[in-house]
């Protein structure tokens, strides 16, 4: 590679790392808690689904109708607006609201055993989790915060392609796993910026990745509310939107949509007038029927005041990577050995963002043709190890 | 090794083994419970397993 290329990639591996890595080390710090919410949850008392047990309520328990009677009775005055079921526990959650189309911040998620009917009451709020969680998503910034952090998502794929180019000459004449310790501060940094960044490459661009297309959520989500939804509810056009007083049975809605998608388990309902769904409509996501699949959704929409099927189809391709990117961001889908790998690959991103910064700020300045010199060289390669 | 410039796809190798081996050990957890939760510990693992036999062995610097 030309003196002149690795000077190009350099100065866009620089600046593609320094604008986002306040950022990402945010991110990282916030993100390794977040890994493990299940298991501080129950430490702390508050995994409700833990102690319950029977039949999961995806499968079976008592009428939807039912449940939501009672979800209502706690919440008087308030609309339903999602159902969702467990594939594990009886667990049985409710969504309720002020209107229709409320707010996130509006919104109550009620607790129930489907098995037994119990009430377990609101769900238990984590305050510490909920503002952790709230600073990684979007920095308490609503909509333009999770696209600023979608961006810098953006700007890290960026800087771990260029890092990936700027690997190959540093690294001509020295073997994989080279960190040479005796000789100065900055090259063992570099070394083991080397080193970590190319081992956990795959993991941080697939992480990456899906962070920047969560990022980008709600306008997907809106995107295909008003593009498929509104195709494939073409007929109810002109129609004013059903009020909550005229909504039908759940169960019917179920049992139509079930002879549609035989053998599917379904996930949540999303109730008229919602961002999950028409005016009209209640929309019954239910899970693909193979392991290869189950993160697949498949809408089924029926009509909420005659519970007849009006349509299921599968959603867009770019749906169907934001609901395969939230598990394979989380962590959360492996047991408790892949949040401990989770964990270990942030804690050394975390150093290939702080190796990286320590060599910026420790550089001497306007020495730009040292270091283009030093990626060229392997910073006068004599590996040793 | 000392002295020599190696290939491009040399330098690459190891890196890319240790990358599949993510790839395809975080599709295989998310896709399967039970036996394809094992695979994905073990290929995801490899990572940080490397990670750990390199930064921890003794240096003779």
């Amino acid at each position: 590679m030309s003196r002149n290329a690795i000077r190009n990639w350099y100065i866009l591996h620089k600046w593609s790392s320094l604008i986002p890595t306040a950022f990402l080390l945010m991110l990282c710090v916030t993100g390794l808690p977040l890994v493990f919410h299940d298991e501080i949850d129950a430490a702390m008392g508050e995994d409700a689904e833990e102690a319950l047990s029977g039949t999961p309520s995806a499968e079976g328990g008592l009428p939807l109708d039912v449940m939501l009677d009672r979800a209502l009775a706690e919440r008087p005055g308030e609309v339903p607006l999602f159902m969702a079921f467990s594939q594990e526990s009886p667990l049985l959650t409710v969504t309720t609201g002020p209107t229709p189309n409320a707010a996130g911040e509006e919104m109550t998620l009620l607790f129930f055993d489907r098995t037994t009917g119990a009430s377990l009451g609101p769900a238990p709020g984590n305050a510490l989790m909920d503002f952790l969680l709230q600073l990684h998503t979007d920095i308490f910034l609503d909509l333009p915060g999770m696209l600023f952090l979608g961006a810098m998502g953006i700007l890290l794929v960026i800087a771990l392609i260029s890092g990936v180019v700027l690997y190959a000459p540093f690294m001509r004449k020295l073997p994989f796993g080279t960190v040479r310790k005796g000789r100065s501060e900055r090259l063992r940094r570099l070394d083991e910026h080397n080193f970590l960044g190319i081992v956990a490459l795959a993991w941080m661009l697939v992480i990456a990745l899906t962070g920047a297309i969560n990022a980008f959520a709600d306008p997907l989500t809106e995107n295909w509310r008003d593009g498929e939804i509104a195709r494939m509810t073409e007929a109810y056009v002109g129609t004013p939107a059903l009020a909550p007083a005229d909504y039908g049975s759940i169960d019917e809605a179920m049992s139509a949509a079930k002879q549609t998608l035989p053998g599917r388990s379904p996930q949540f309902i999303g109730f008229p007038g919602g961002a999950w769904s028409s005016g009209h409509h209640y929309a019954i996501f239910f899970q693909g029927d193979r392991p290869l699949t189950q993160h697949l959704l498949t809408p089924a929409l029926v009509d909420a005041a005659t519970g007849e099927l009006t349509d299921a189809r599968t959603m867009p391709i770019i749906n169907q990577a934001l609901m395969m990117s939230k598990p394979l961001h989380f962590g959360d889908y492996g047991g408790l050995p892949l949040k401990l790998i989770w964990a270990a690959l942030t804690l050394a991103t975390i150093w290939v963002l702080w190796t990286g910064t320590m060599l910026w700020l420790r550089r001497k300045p306007g020495e730009i043709e040292r270091r283009i010199e030093e990626i060229r060289t392997g910073a006068a390669a004599r590996a040793s190890s | 090794m000392k002295g020599q410039s190696r290939p491009t796809r040399t330098i690459f190798t190891i890196p890319a083994a240790i990358g599949a081996s993510s790839l395809l050990g975080l599709f295989l957890g998310l896709t399967g419970d039970g036996l394809g939760d094992l695979f994905a510990w073990l290929l995801v693992g490899l990572a940080p397993f490397t990670m750990a036999a390199v930064l921890l062995r003794r240096s003779p610097n």
